[in-house]
């Protein structure tokens, strides 16, 4: 029923710099994810690179969204948002700012204050690997930008 | 070496860059009809002389060319930058923007401000000053509210203006005269002199705020703000910012002298700053208050007021290429809030040296490691231990991917070592049943396998091109079993199961705890992707974890006030089920619109959902959104008094072209009473905004805090009554304030 | 220049034809009339001596040029007026040229045009160096200054 493992895909150009730094875990996923799915070969020079995929902006964000009966703070939502941008060497962009969001519903009492932060961690590594595999789905759709002269 | 076939390249974009205005840019002009000396250009008849960003317009104008001026006699009209003067007659040189106008109009559109003068003089391009002049926001003509002063010096790079002598006029009636004032002019909101909060509340009575605020230099400012609180007394808010290239702070210190109801002094500081010293990054968030109740009464600047716990935390880190090294010293408040349950007391990490690397790509090898030694300390001796704890853990893993599957194997060694001092102070029954050692530690190897296989096939999303996804993962972990039953738990917590806990290799956050594993999780998600764009239209995921062997380790963690009810009780995180829960997850954009998402976690042993929320929004337009949602956890592990079944409605509606109404409902389906009510309405005319909104919120077990707002916004100075914009953006999700300021103008939005 | 109006007028044309009585002197075919620095080019000709001696010059064509060389003010600084219009007409007593007809004039220093004046009616008095520009009820008057340098 037309069911097949997804397939290699080709785009536009051939090299890409990620302008994040090396030995940075979003970056390297990023890296290894596009390397492994599609034909462009990863480049750790700006430089002569075909194309450029720029992080503008990234931000956590908590809200109080329920208390309890005792008026406390009982559940958080976290957002956590990305704006990538594609672009070749001239600055034309293959695709605009674009942002990717993903949002989790996090329990908590103040009784685990000191774990707070690590449980938000647990949360936030998660919706990064989920906005990576927005990004890729978004960069396989990306054509050649075409110049009419 | 650009030998290859030229290429022809596009234009870089309009470059907007802003000294444009210079000598070097021509002037053009143009005129019914012109006469031209060696010096002098004679226009009559709709003449305008244009240059870079600088138009002058009039009957008639004569441009001298070696003073570069103009003398326009006739409907003169000078536009800089956007803003623009008219007036009967102007005398302007243009390089120098320099010039005056007599009984000029004026308006900043960026800024829609608008109003009369009777003198008005250009300095050098960044500030005019005004005479007898005349102020608003509102279209010309319009009595709604304006503000006339002596003097009003307007500076374009502060965004501030300065009056003096000046008197405030609301529908036509003087209400307020002062000899001095500055307000923002910007579409910021910062709060000026102008802005007091009026509110009432069951709580306060009558809470009326009014900020001054001064702007001693561009990169420092102070708010002094006196806030009148009938229940209780006058409080003086002290705000002081600062920024500099490598430094930055916000000191807050709100002092109240005599406190009616409490019978003695309160106040609330905080100090939230930053440092950069070459490559060295320190941080400091520090807050403390006078007691308990201080947050819930007077909130005011400190964060979500409905928590109990202030960090006061002071870091210092450095890091290069693929590590970083941190000293801290993490500290706390807890406050004990009448008629609230005691919370139990952190430790305090005083202070914590953290070492922790990185290294992406080791030939294809990730490796990460960390080294931390911490000393920690509490203020209950007796069941508290204190001492240091030295934790180490180093992982290698190897990735492996393709188009459609990935296999990441990952080996880690972790090693946690404590010395413990004054157990012979801890209650002695406590110790007997406990029994800490003074030295204690354990190392553990574990082996986690991360694999996952991508299908797709070709389908639709109504009827848009659609591929859907099948993504199934395993993720197995083994690690043996180390006893640490008679070690302290300091920072350590049992992680609520997420989809973000599946992939943990330790059940335990922290790391006072590293769980025995043997166990095999299994997530399956699908997708529906946009064929076009890549947009996610639909997100389904469900998850569960299969245990092959008990997990004995125990979080064992005794908060002071029921260790004696819980100590025979089985401590939390151990666990004899072969199956963990089921997780779902739906998240679906039904339409450009409509999102709806939902998840739940439903028990196997107990065959019942324990713990779900679901919330679906419909948000056509900016400031037009309904959302209902549903909150349920009943887990048997979540003590009794945060249980909650809750369901919570929120709504922004147009009920007309100006009138906005708004509500919100949380009400908690088991204790059969309102959490939360709010009910209000926006008033948005051209230039102002009226806003009532009330507001019954549940303050603790059984008594409710009633509370009024009126806010009545002046567009562009920013608003006068308290701000429940605040209150109402956290409670209806996607609320958007009627008068929610433009973004800021480019140079040539408002050009003629 | 000021002392050009002393100079000899010299024309060149593929026709003449003089008509006595009326005192007025036709030429056609690619037009070319100097007298000092001033040229004046075009199709067609007329020259008319009025009663006071002095000669009247009005040139016509698709485009009818101008070109005068004007007193020197600053050092160094070439200074040249040139203009095209549909019809030319120049008073040797006054000086004075109007030019006529999507009018163009243009100033330039040492080869670079530093004004462009354009219009449907443009009056330059070559004396007094004054242009006065008339836009036509549909046409504006329009000129464009390059920067000003200091040395002004």
């Amino acid at each position: 029923c037309g069911w097949h493992l997804r397939g290699h895909v080709t785009l536009p150009f051939n090299t890409l710099y990620v302008n994040m730094p090396v030995n940075n875990k979003v970056g390297a996923d990023i890296r290894r994810m596009i390397a492994a799915s599609t034909n462009v070969k990863i480049v750790m020079e700006a430089e002569g690179a075909e194309a450029i995929l720029e992080l503008l902006s990234s931000g956590r964000h908590r809200e109080v969204v329920s208390l309890n009966m005792e008026g406390e703070a009982r559940e958080y939502e976290l957002t956590l948002n990305m704006t990538f941008r594609l672009v070749n060497p001239d600055g034309e962009e293959f695709f605009p700012p674009t942002t990717f969001t993903a949002s989790r519903n996090m329990y908590y009492n103040d009784d685990e204050y000191l774990s707070r932060n690590a449980e938000e961690n647990v949360l936030y590594n998660e919706m990064q690997q989920d906005l990576i595999a927005q990004l890729l789905s978004r960069l396989t759709t990306v054509q050649a930008i075409s110049h009419e002269y | 070496q650009a030998s290859d076939a030229v290429r022809l390249r596009t234009a870089s974009s309009l470059s907007d860059s802003s000294q444009l205005v210079n000598e070097n840019s021509a002037s053009f002009i143009s005129a019914d009809q012109m006469e031209t000396t060696d010096d002098e250009i004679i226009l009559r008849g709709d003449a305008e002389v244009r240059r870079a960003r600088t138009l002058i317009r009039g009957d008639n104008i004569t441009y001298t060319q070696s003073s570069d001026t103009v003398d326009v006699q006739g409907n003169a009209v000078v536009l800089r930058d956007g803003v623009r003067f008219a007036g009967p007659e102007l005398n302007y040189q243009i390089e120098t923007q320099t010039g005056e106008m007599q009984d000029a109009s004026y308006e900043y559109p960026a800024r829609r401000i608008q109003g009369k003068s009777k003198y008005a003089r250009f300095e050098s391009g960044e500030s005019t000053q005004l005479r007898q002049a005349t102020l608003s926001t509102c279209k010309p003509g319009s009595k709604a509210w304006w503000i006339e002063a002596d003097t009003l010096t307007i500076d374009e790079t502060t965004n501030m203006a300065t009056a003096h002598d000046m008197s405030f006029h609301l529908a036509g009636l003087p209400v307020m005269g002062l000899p001095y004032a500055f307000f923002p002019v910007g579409t910021d909101r910062q709060s000026g002199l102008l802005t007091p909060t009026i509110g009432m509340s069951s709580e306060l009575g009558l809470d009326y705020a009014q900020p001054i605020y001064w702007n001693i230099a561009p990169n420092y400012d102070y708010t002094f703000t006196p806030r009148l609180v009938t229940r209780h007394g006058i409080i003086l808010g002290n705000e002081f910012r600062f920024l500099t290239p490598n430094m930055g702070a916000t000191m807050v210190y709100d002092y109240m002298p005599h406190d009616r109801r409490e019978g003695d002094s309160r106040y609330g500081a905080k100090v939230d700053g930053w440092a950069k010293w070459n490559d060295i990054n320190f941080k400091a968030n520090y807050n403390k208050v006078s007691d308990g109740d201080y947050l819930d009464d007077f909130s005011g600047e400190f964060n979500e007021s409905d928590e109990s716990v202030l960090p006061q935390d002071l870091s210092m880190s450095y890091g290069k290429d693929f590590w970083n090294a941190s000293l801290s010293v993490r500290k706390n408040q807890v406050l004990d809030r009448t008629d609230h349950d005691p919370v139990d007391r952190p430790y305090e990490k005083v202070p914590e040296f953290r070492w922790s690397a990185y290294y992406a790509d080791f030939h294809g090898f990730e490796i990460s490691s960390t080294l931390e030694a911490t000393r920690f300390k509490h203020q209950e001796e007796d069941y508290k231990p204190e001492g240091d704890r030295f934790y180490m853990n180093h992982s290698i893993a190897y990735p492996m991917r393709g188009a459609a599957w990935f296999i990441t194997p990952k080996a880690m060694i972790t090693g946690v070592s404590y010395n413990l001092t004054g157990l012979e102070n801890l209650n002695k029954g406590f110790q007997d049943f406990v029994g800490y050692e003074k030295h204690s530690s354990f190392t553990v190897p574990t082996f986690s396998l991360d694999s996952g296989l991508i299908f797709e096939r070709d389908t639709s999303w109504f009827g848009s091109d659609a591929t859907q996804t099948f993504e199934p993962r395993l993720f197995y972990v083994y690690t043996p079993y180390r006893d640490q039953s008679h070690m302290p738990v300091f920072d350590s917590s049992y992680a609520d199961l997420s989809f973000g806990s599946f992939f943990l290799e330790n059940e335990f956050t922290g790391h006072d705890r590293v769980s025995e594993a043997n166990q095999l999780s299994l997530i399956l998600t699908s997708r529906y992707l946009d064929r076009k764009t890549g947009f996610e239209w639909l997100r389904a995921s469900i998850g569960q974890r299969f245990y092959f062997s008990d997990q004995n380790v125990g979080l064992n963690k005794y908060t002071i006030n029921d260790w004696y009810r819980y100590r025979y009780l089985k401590a939390e995180g151990i666990n004899e089920d072969r199956k963990s829960d089921y997780l779902a997850n739906v998240t679906a954009h039904l339409t450009k619109d409509v999102t709806f998402s939902t998840t739940a976690q439903y028990s196997t042993t107990e065959t019942r959902i324990t713990r779900m929320n679901a919330g679906i929004r419909w948000q056509p337009k900016p400031s037009s959104v309904v959302g209902l949602y549903y909150r349920f956890d009943d887990l048997k592990t979540t003590p009794e008094v945060d249980r909650i079944r809750q369901i919570d409605f929120g709504v922004q509606w147009p009920l007309s072209n100006s009138f906005y109404g708004l509500a919100r409902y949380n009400y908690d389906l088991d204790a059969g009473k309102t959490v939360d009510a709010i009910a209000g309405v926006e008033y948005a005319a051209d230039c102002w905004a009226l806003r009532f909104v009330g507001q019954k919120v549940l303050d603790s077990e059984d008594k409710y805090d009633y509370r009024f707002y009126v806010q009545l916004e002046l567009t562009g100075l920013g608003g006068i009554g308290s701000d429940p914009l605040e209150t109402l953006r956290r409670a209806i999700p996607g609320y958007r304030p009627v008068t929610d300021q433009p973004g800021a103008a480019g140079l040539y939005d408002y050009y003629e | 220049e000021t002392k050009d109006r002393e100079q000899p007028i010299e024309i060149q044309a593929d026709h003449f034809f003089g008509d006595e009585i009326k005192q007025i002197a036709t030429y056609t075919g690619s037009v070319h009339v100097n007298q000092g620095t001033m040229r004046l080019t075009g199709q067609k000709l007329i020259l008319q001596e009025t009663s006071t001696g002095y000669r009247k010059a009005t040139l016509t064509g698709n485009v009818a040029t101008f070109r005068q060389r004007r007193d020197q003010k600053v050092k160094g600084v070439e200074e040249w007026i040139a203009g095209q219009a549909q019809e030319i007409v120049y008073e040797e007593r006054t000086g004075i040229v109007t030019l006529t007809g999507k009018a163009v004039v243009e100033r330039s220093e040492n080869g670079i045009v530093k004004d462009r004046a354009r219009g449907n009616k443009i009056v330059y008095d070559t004396v007094r160096s004054r242009t006065i520009i008339q836009g036509s009820s549909s046409g504006r008057a329009s000129t464009v200054i390059a920067p000003r340098n200091k040395a002004r």
